[in-house]
């Protein structure tokens, strides 16, 4: 590892207490303006359906989800997402997220205490991000983990060996969640689900950053935990990875 | 980036104090400006933040901006006012609060790639990782210029190319202050702060829907910023659960 233990514990000092008093008002907010934006939806774009794409895109770090697996023309005649879908969606990959560092904390395979403790602090942080998903999701918020993305997530936690193989996947984890909040600003309609992605996003993206940093990633590049813009093509879309019902 | 920053924490011990009362004056500026119930006329703010930019239009949309967000909130509720054909995005109407925006933004961007161009002359960066990233990051900001200056040619909008000067005017003490690489870590913290909450602010006030992905694609990378520098002065790299944005131009700067 690149920085210390004591810098990575110093870099994730657990801010959930100072943060978790404004949830509450939070999903307030998300409740009223999303009753008062869902009648106002028009057409979108279609980012996160990507109909007929064929095995274009599709990443989260490319190894851990080619695109030779998805199944073909399985996006065929998908409709349009509508908010409450999309934020369904976004909620099923945070608790995915939620389950895998909690499956890498248990393996055992990351030696260092901050590692660890690095992973239970952002675990806690996405599972409050599901929670105001699923207030914006209403009836659609499916509360589960998307199975798609966790037993792929699963099968390359066993296969990694060693703690920095642990880091570098929950650090491509990060990026494609904010690669996909990214990807579904173009999809969204109401103010309360655009400004809900775009609060969210910032703060994967400085997981991205602690946990790069961490599993030595470079910082600078394409690949590096700077890029110099936000990537949308490592994110996840609901063709791949439908929600478990 | 290798960060064993034993140096740069017991620099940061040492100065921090320096760069407070350095940073004190841009505050109080700000805060006298922007502040509730800021007695500065509204004519007084947009001078202060739209130096040179096209401050007529930005009195027609009643909006500011700078080191934080308020002018974007200002200037996505004009009345959408078309000004150029969209020939490349099927549905992408444009206002010229948009292209205002854009402007404002690219603004500050070269803004940022000034001062750290500043800081790096002024030689006060001597850690290699530190001196990597604030590199790193100039490049990124100019980069960021450059898409904010095309997607304002593309909107129909005259580009913007110069750093917004009057934030920079306002920031010259802060910078002449400058000491150590504590301050100019500390330094750019604010700016990259305040770049990663105004970009958040301006989701949703765009006219052209597809420039809330543009804007976030470069406030994520401001984030980034803004925890490798956080961790590079011994800070929390995280410290919120969602991000909010404190640090924009509050609403009641809009004129």
């Amino acid at each position: 590892m690149e920085i210390s233990e004591a810098s990575l514990r110093a870099m994730v000092r657990d801010v959930d207490d100072e943060h978790r008093s404004g949830l509450p008002t939070l999903q307030d907010d998300i409740r009223a303006l999303h009753a008062e934006t869902r009648a106002q939806r028009t057409s979108r774009r279609t980012v996160l359906k990507r109909v007929g794409q064929g095995g274009a895109v599709l990443a989260i770090g490319g190894a851990l989800w080619p695109a030779a697996a998805r199944p073909a023309g399985a996006q065929a005649a998908t409709p349009e997402p509508d908010d409450a879908e999309i934020a369904a969606f976004a909620e099923s990959v945070e608790l995915a997220i939620v389950e895998a560092y909690r499956q890498a904390v248990a393996g055992g395979k990351i030696r260092v205490a901050a590692g660890n403790e690095a992973l239970t602090t952002f675990a806690g942080h996405h599972q409050q991000h599901a929670t105001a998903l699923s207030t914006l999701a209403a009836a659609k918020a499916t509360r589960r983990p998307n199975q798609s993305i966790l037993t792929k997530v699963t099968d390359q936690l066993r296969a990694a060996s060693t703690e920095r193989d642990v880091l570098k996947l929950a650090y491509e984890l990060e990026n494609a969640a904010a690669s996909t909040y990214l990807q579904s600003l173009g999809s969204l309609d109401s103010t309360a689900a655009l400004q809900l992605a775009a609060s969210i996003l910032p703060i994967e993206s400085q997981h991205a950053v602690v946990l790069g940093q961490a599993a030595g990633v470079t910082l600078a590049g394409e690949s590096g935990y700077v890029p110099t813009f936000q990537r949308s093509d490592q994110g996840v879309s609901p063709d791949d990875h439908p929600l478990s019902q | 980036m290798d960060i064993s920053n034993d140096f740069i924490r017991r620099e940061l011990r040492e100065s921090r104090a320096e760069q407070a009362a350095a940073m004190a004056g841009l505050r109080s500026l700000l805060g006298r400006v922007f502040g509730g119930g800021s007695p500065q006329p509204a004519a007084a703010k947009a001078d202060l933040l739209l130096g040179g930019l096209d401050r007529r239009g930005f009195f027609r949309m009643g909006g500011v901006t700078i080191a934080a967000a308020a002018v974007f909130g200002a200037c996505g509720g004009d009345e959408p006012a078309t000004v150029a054909a969209q020939e490349e995005e099927e549905d992408a109407p444009v206002s010229r609060g948009d292209i205002n925006i854009l402007r404002t933004a690219t603004s500050l961007e070269l803004v940022a790639v000034d001062v750290y161009k500043s800081v790096a002359a002024g030689g006060l960066v001597t850690t290699p990782a530190v001196r990597e990233a604030t590199t790193e990051f100039a490049k990124q900001h100019q980069a960021h210029a450059d898409l904010l200056k095309g997607h304002t040619v593309k909107a129909g909008g005259q580009a913007y190319d110069r750093p917004n000067p009057t934030l920079l005017a306002s920031l010259q003490p802060a910078l002449a202050a400058l000491t150590s690489q504590a301050g100019v870590l500390a330094l750019a913290l604010d700016i990259e702060t305040a770049a990663a909450h105004t970009y958040q602010a301006s989701v949703s006030t765009f006219t052209d829907k597809g420039l809330n992905r543009i804007a976030m694609s470069i406030g994520g990378i401001e984030a980034r910023h803004v925890a490798v520098l956080r961790a590079a002065g011994g800070q929390t790299a995280v410290t919120e659960v969602f991000q909010t944005t404190p640090r924009a131009v509050p609403t009641s700067a809009a004129v």
